[in-house]
């Protein structure tokens, strides 16, 4: 029994000796504060994480976006949130020839990655190719392009048909230069068949290979990810020696953190959490997702859906003025399916008008009486803190006053998608967020396409709007933005689509940040913060 | 576990009995395989659809590479043997949410939860217990209402309500402890040998960064067993109740002993079995229900990792999620079995 209690106490002891040893070699810094950057600033944004990878060629979610765009450079890029206009990144200018089927990138001389070696046009070619072989999410970006270089600054970029919304797709940091040696040798390859040999994502997630201005120091999907300034960056050095991104599932963390100045930046607060803050910077805006509800033009799926007049009745029956309501300051009413931050969207003239009196009249005129409509939709989801359940409990108030009976059916996501994919929902409520901030991704609701088949619109039913779609998918030039224009005011008068809102986008950030902005595409810049 | 008058566990029958359960263990574990396999195949929904996005959906090549490559291209029954046989080999494949080894994923979560369970479970044992035999003795008296109420708010408060309240109080208002995540953003963790980052720091003589580990442990676990205190004290105090006025607990109090003598040697013994068997079933459902606590306090531990699994329908994660649970359970289960036999000495493992 004694050496029983001795053993216990020698065990004890030890334990303790190893906690008052460790202990004892705390520094003066309080543990609980910030570690200090060995030189130069630290900054620390929340972020709920929406991150699967931080290579580049599988890369296609807004964290992951956010990351890639401050450790690889593009080709072309975006300046300030601006995305109507792309500006030079690694190549210095382009042309565009032959009808937007080739185009030619020159790169600029300086460029370098963070080894120190110079940007050349064969990093680009097999960068871009590794990222469509891989077969991955991002994948369609590039889909059909030849790519090749002509010298070791010139990439060629051809296409069978015209492609001019390109350089509007290349500022995706999917389509982030990687230095081929160095990812090639642990594994990378742009074969064709790198969908099964290219064994590169996992050393990418420990570490980067670009010529951004910041290179990755730490990376977790879950917890937080680190990155240092690229000693090497061949631009303007960044404003911060270290960027900390913090994993934070709650906006009501967020808010606090910022509020308290532990943490600079949160970027997941809708606005109604940023109302009553005070001491902090607040950038609302709209962002580029378009809430959008659609009636089914597939008499299979559904003849009340499909009757012209029961969506001119829906269309004039909405309260946007209510949505807006609910998706607080910074949003827009959208009067197209493209956003009003891209070119060739619709101007705020365009706006369908709410008229009670002409939505019961289209109503009437249909003959249905009292129409049944059952809503489908995602339900447990926000985009920028609107919940699709609220969005849609207005909308069965908006038009139970319009005299439908709307029976609402919220279903998960995964539920929600395969019946929307299908084509077989009668009225659903869903949002699309761009792919790449071009006008050419919104010609998926043309008939036949993509979501137009998804709301039973067919080439075969709507031949002339389909033809109309592929012209306007060939305009190039000066005409290009009033072609799309055109088309979606085609698309509001007789397509199965009704526009809503696009969401209010919410950054809060602490007094001493500069140049903060919200950003549609990579949530915040990394490279223009001060 | 049969309980009978008997004698005291020899090595052989600990090793018979250690092997029955492990057999029956190893059993439960290839159900609860089949189990999830089967609910994860028949809820509605495509992991392809749940992974992709939009436009990759609907390139029929891109889709039929992540099929491929996730191996979901295989008839459903082919799937579940290749899945055992890559199991009994000690892989549980990839996950089709963070593309890495499940194995690895929960290698990094699951020491996270333990680390914050052990911690909830030793403040709810210490406060609970002591607290229910405060109750007990103080029987009828204000303190003892005092006690039943705050142990019937510790257990009917919303969890995530609590959490957001502590975290305001606690962080926001009074600056005592740091906000969420294991360690303060930028802090590299400890190279890894238990996953625990407080053990961790100290294994590698890194002081400061044990009371860093330490200050963002006290919230989360405060949080995480205030519901198990509640529950704690309930059993024990009943349990002390039922023994306090036995006659040999009179017996000892008139032979001269103090009150925290016969407290602590005639009264928890005895009432030790139930807290035992209550304490034991609170730790299992704090490591499988730390999904509030874990997300409000940015926590990464498995409770965030089942949950994004299953929105995702990741099925080599829910399966390994499954699986580390199942395990979980019938480990504690057999140490609150063991513990009986140690507790009291009449009790027979068999």
């Amino acid at each position: 029994m004694k050496k029983q209690a001795a053993g216990g106490l020698a065990a004890l002891l030890s334990v303790s000796g190893l906690v008052v040893g460790a202990i004892g070699s705390v520094t003066a810094s309080s543990a609980s504060t910030r570690p200090k950057a060995t030189s130069g600033r630290t900054l620390v944004i929340d972020n709920s994480f929406e991150l699967v990878t931080a290579d580049p060629g599988h890369m296609f979610e807004p964290t992951g976006e956010l990351v890639d765009n401050a450790l690889y450079d593009t080709l072309v890029t975006f300046q300030g949130g601006n995305f109507k206009a792309v500006v030079p990144d690694l190549a210095t200018s382009y042309q565009s020839l032959d009808n937007a089927k080739k185009f030619i990138f020159h790169l600029n001389p300086k460029a370098k990655f963070s080894d120190g070696t110079p940007v050349t046009s064969a990093d680009v070619v097999w960068s871009l190719n590794r990222m469509v072989n891989l077969k991955g999410n991002p994948s369609f970006l590039l889909a059909g392009e030849t790519i090749t270089a002509d010298g070791p600054e010139t990439v060629v970029m051809t296409s069978k048909t015209p492609n001019p919304g390109l350089p509007f797709i290349l500022p995706n940091p999917a389509t982030g230069i990687l230095n081929e040696k160095v990812v090639a040798a642990h594994g990378g390859t742009d074969a064709a068949n790198a969908s099964t040999k290219d064994t590169a994502e996992n050393w990418l997630n420990d570490n980067s290979a670009g010529s951004g201005p910041y290179i990755l120091k730490s990376f977790s999907t879950t917890s937080q990810v680190v990155l240092t300034a690229n000693p090497n960056y061949w631009g303007p050095a960044p404003a911060y020696s270290t960027v900390v991104l913090r994993n934070t599932a709650t906006a009501a963390i967020e808010k606090l953190d910022v509020q308290r100045g532990t943490n600079e930046i949160a970027l997941d607060l809708d606005p109604s959490e940023d109302t009553g803050m005070s001491g902090v910077q607040i950038k609302n805006g709209p962002s580029p997702n378009v809430l959008f509800m659609f009636a089914n033009d597939n008499p299979k799926i559904s003849t009340i859906s499909s009757n012209p007049d029961v969506q001119k009745a829906i269309r004039y029956g909405i309260d946007y003025s209510g949505l807006l309501t609910l998706a607080g300051k910074g949003s827009v009413q959208s009067p197209g399916v493209i956003p009003t931050v891209f070119a060739g969207s619709l101007p705020a003239s365009a706006d369908a008008k709410y008229d009670l009196t002409q939505a019961q009249q289209w109503l009437a005129k249909s003959g249905l009486g009292h129409p049944k409509l059952t809503l489908t939709y995602p339900t447990a989801i926000t985009v920028n803190g609107l919940s699709f359940d609220d969005a849609a409990a207005r909308v069965e108030q908006y038009l139970d006053q319009v005299g439908f009976d709307v029976t609402l059916q919220p279903q998960s996501v995964e539920v929600a998608l395969g019946t929307y994919r299908a084509g077989t929902e009668a009225f659903g409520l869903w949002y699309w967020g761009p792919d790449y901030p071009d006008a050419s991704d919104y010609l998926v609701f043309a008939p036949g396409n993509l979501v137009g088949l998804r709301a039973g619109w067919t080439s075969l039913e709507a031949p002339a709007i389909a033809t109309q779609a592929q012209k306007v998918a060939e305009t190039t030039g000066p005409t290009r933005d009033a072609a799309y224009q055109t088309f979606q005011r085609t698309l509001n008068a007789e397509g199965p689509f009704i526009p809503l809102i696009q969401t209010a986008e919410v950054v809060v950030g602490t007094k001493g940040i500069k140049n903060l902005q919200a950003n549609g595409l990579w949530l915040v810049d990394l490279r223009n913060l001060g | 576990m049969n309980r009978t008058r008997a004698r005291r566990v020899t090595p052989a029958g600990l090793g018979r009995f250690l092997a029955r359960r492990l057999g029956i263990g190893v059993v439960l574990i290839f159900g609860i395989t089949l189990v999830a396999f089967v609910l994860t195949h028949v809820v509605p929904g495509d992991p392809a659809t749940a992974n992709l996005g939009q436009r990759a959906l609907g390139d029929p090549a891109i889709v039929k590479a992540f099929d491929h490559e996730y191996g979901l291209d295989k008839p459903v029954v082919e799937q579940y043997f290749i899945y055992l046989w890559k199991l009994l080999h000690g892989n549980l494949g990839v996950s089709e949410q963070s593309h890495r080894a499940v194995l690895t994923d929960l290698s990094q979560y699951v020491p996270a939860t333990f680390e914050l369970a052990i911690f909830a479970i030793i403040f709810s044992i210490i406060v609970g217990v002591g607290l229910g035999v405060v109750a007990a003795i103080r029987r009828g008296k204000p303190i003892d209402a005092g006690l039943r109420i705050f142990s019937l708010l510790g257990v009917s408060m919303p969890t995530f309500w609590v959490a957001l309240f502590a975290f305001y109080l606690f962080f926001f208002r009074l600056g005592w402890l740091p906000s969420g995540g294991r360690l303060s953003p930028g802090l590299t963790p400890p190279t890894k040998i238990t996953g625990f980052y407080t053990i961790d720091s100290l294994l590698h003589g890194q002081g400061s960064m044990f009371v860093n580990a330490l200050e963002h442990l006290i919230l989360p676990a405060f949080v995480l067993g205030i519901f198990t205190v509640g529950t704690v004290l309930r059993f024990t105090r009943a349990a002390v109740l039922e023994v306090i006025n036995n006659d040999y607990v009179r017996t000892a109090r008139a032979k001269g002993l103090s009150e925290w003598t016969v407290i602590r040697r005639h009264v928890m013994r005895p009432a030790l079995l139930p807290i035992a068997t209550v304490a034991g079933l609170a730790f299992g459902s704090l490591l499988s229900g730390t999904v509030f606590v874990e997300q409000i306090y940015s926590w990464q531990g498995i409770g965030e990792y089942a949950y994004t699994s299953a929105i995702n329908l990741d099925l080599p994660a829910i399966m390994g999620v499954s699986i580390v649970v199942a395990i979980i359970y019938i480990i504690v289960n057999l140490l609150v079995d063991l513990s009986y036999s140690v507790l009291d000495p009449r009790i027979e493992l068999r």
